[in-house]
């Protein structure tokens, strides 16, 4: 869904994950490091929630391509999860950075949030 | 390359309907919610003479002939009508003569001293002030909100509403929508007016498929559609999403396939009101209808 890419009002950026900077460089790996983090938070991973794994270099491009706009992504470690990154640049409005991003996203690109 | 990990949620989740849900159904109908208020306020139009003897057959063909004439399902059959006139019958509108045989009394109360308040009197009265659109106005309620729509201010008469025009998977995915916002506060509950401008065009725009519905983290509507391929999106399906701002304007955007390096992709979008979207999406849409 575009919502999962979309910004509440008064948000700057959209929190992702970092991937390389988790241990390893083999994704599934990655994911799971992830979903630990989310765990020890105690943040509640639905059934139906998913995981999607976006390429910074395709996501700046698809969305500098049409728009005006210029995403940038900065690293924001948090101190329980050091792979917390932002995608910075647009704002709750742009629904079309939204849609550029979900359609980026291929089947394979999609994982399940709980095991 | 470089990655980032975003989490988000499912959209399509199976959900049963269950035997309640299903003959909710055959209560309501396109653009006008059948019931007790339904039959009551075709009466209000004119469609029997005040002091006439009608058999019940009689009262029932011309209840749904007029229904239908304004823009109500074509199909609608003679049972689907008796149901909620049963009631009807029985209340001060109607004098028993014999079996299956009623006058029509009109706003006329009998014997003239029997005005207690009764069940369905608050349609009648409601009737008056809201008066259901003339075929000729339908292009223009299309724009704005149907008379049923302002009237049903619960979200699950707007889900029903949905599933009278055959919207049964927009109509349960609401219902768990409404469902997961209840239950956790961390999901954002739906716009209210928000829903009623999404239902108002799922209402209105027929030809197209049922969409996926989300929430925005703002608590916006938002309806998407996956484009199929085509020979001008070969690189992918594309995308179509509409976020409904409650004032009446439409946020749309749509690209016609992902992003690749120096491939040709359509893309829209803005903010617009329904008809300009839809306009402006037209090369999008046609996709839909087509598929």
């Amino acid at each position: 869904m575009a919502s999962a890419f979309q910004l509440r009002r008064g948000e700057d950026h959209l929190s992702v994950n970092w991937l390389e900077r988790l241990n390893g460089h083999d994704p599934a790996s990655a994911i799971s490091q992830v979903r630990t983090v989310f765990q020890r938070r105690a943040y509640h991973l639905r059934p139906n929630g998913r995981f999607a794994i976006l390429g910074v270099g395709a996501a700046k491009g698809a969305v500098s391509e049409n728009l005006d706009i210029t995403l940038r992504i900065e690293h924001l470690p948090l101190e329980d999860d050091e792979s917390h990154a932002g995608i910075f640049g647009y704002a709750a409005a742009d629904i079309a950075v939204a849609v550029e991003l979900a359609v980026l996203i291929a089947d394979e690109d999609v994982c399940s949030a709980a095991v | 390359m470089t990655s980032l990990l975003r989490l988000f949620t499912l959209t399509n989740l199976p959900i049963d309907i269950g035997e309640q849900r299903v003959s909710l159904l055959t209560e309501k109908l396109v653009l006008m919610p059948f019931g007790i208020a339904a039959v009551e306020e075709l009466l209000c139009l004119g469609v029997l003479r005040d002091g006439e003897i009608y058999s019940r057959a009689e009262v029932v063909d011309s209840l749904r002939r007029k229904f239908i004439e304004l823009g109500g399902d074509r199909a609608t059959t003679a049972q689907q009508v008796i149901a909620p006139l049963k009631r009807v019958l029985d209340g001060h509108l109607f004098q028993r003569i014999r079996p299956g045989f009623y006058r029509y009394m009109g706003g006329r109360p009998l014997g003239g001293s029997r005005l207690m308040v009764r069940e369905g009197e608050a349609g009648l009265a409601s009737c008056v002030q809201r008066s259901p659109p003339r075929v000729a106005d339908r292009d223009e309620a299309r724009r704005t909100l149907p008379w049923p729509l302002v009237a049903t201010a619960a979200r699950d008469e707007i889900a029903a509403l949905l599933r009278s025009s055959g919207r049964n998977k927009v109509a349960d995915r609401l219902e768990h929508l409404q469902a997961l916002a209840e239950d956790d506060p961390d999901e954002p509950a739906m716009d209210l007016d928000s829903l009623r401008r999404l239902a108002l065009l799922l209402l209105g725009e027929r030809a197209f498929p049922d969409p996926e519905i989300g929430v925005t983290p703002d608590g916006l509507a938002l309806a998407q559609w996956q484009l199929p391929r085509s020979p001008s999106n070969e690189g992918g399906k594309g995308l179509l999403a509409l976020e409904f701002i409650p004032s009446g304007l439409i946020r749309f955007a749509a690209v016609s396939a992902p992003y690749r390096q120096k491939a040709e992709r359509l893309a829209v979008n803005g903010t617009l009101p329904p008809q300009n979207a839809l306009e402006a999406m037209q090369p999008f849409t046609r996709l839909l209808v087509n598929q």
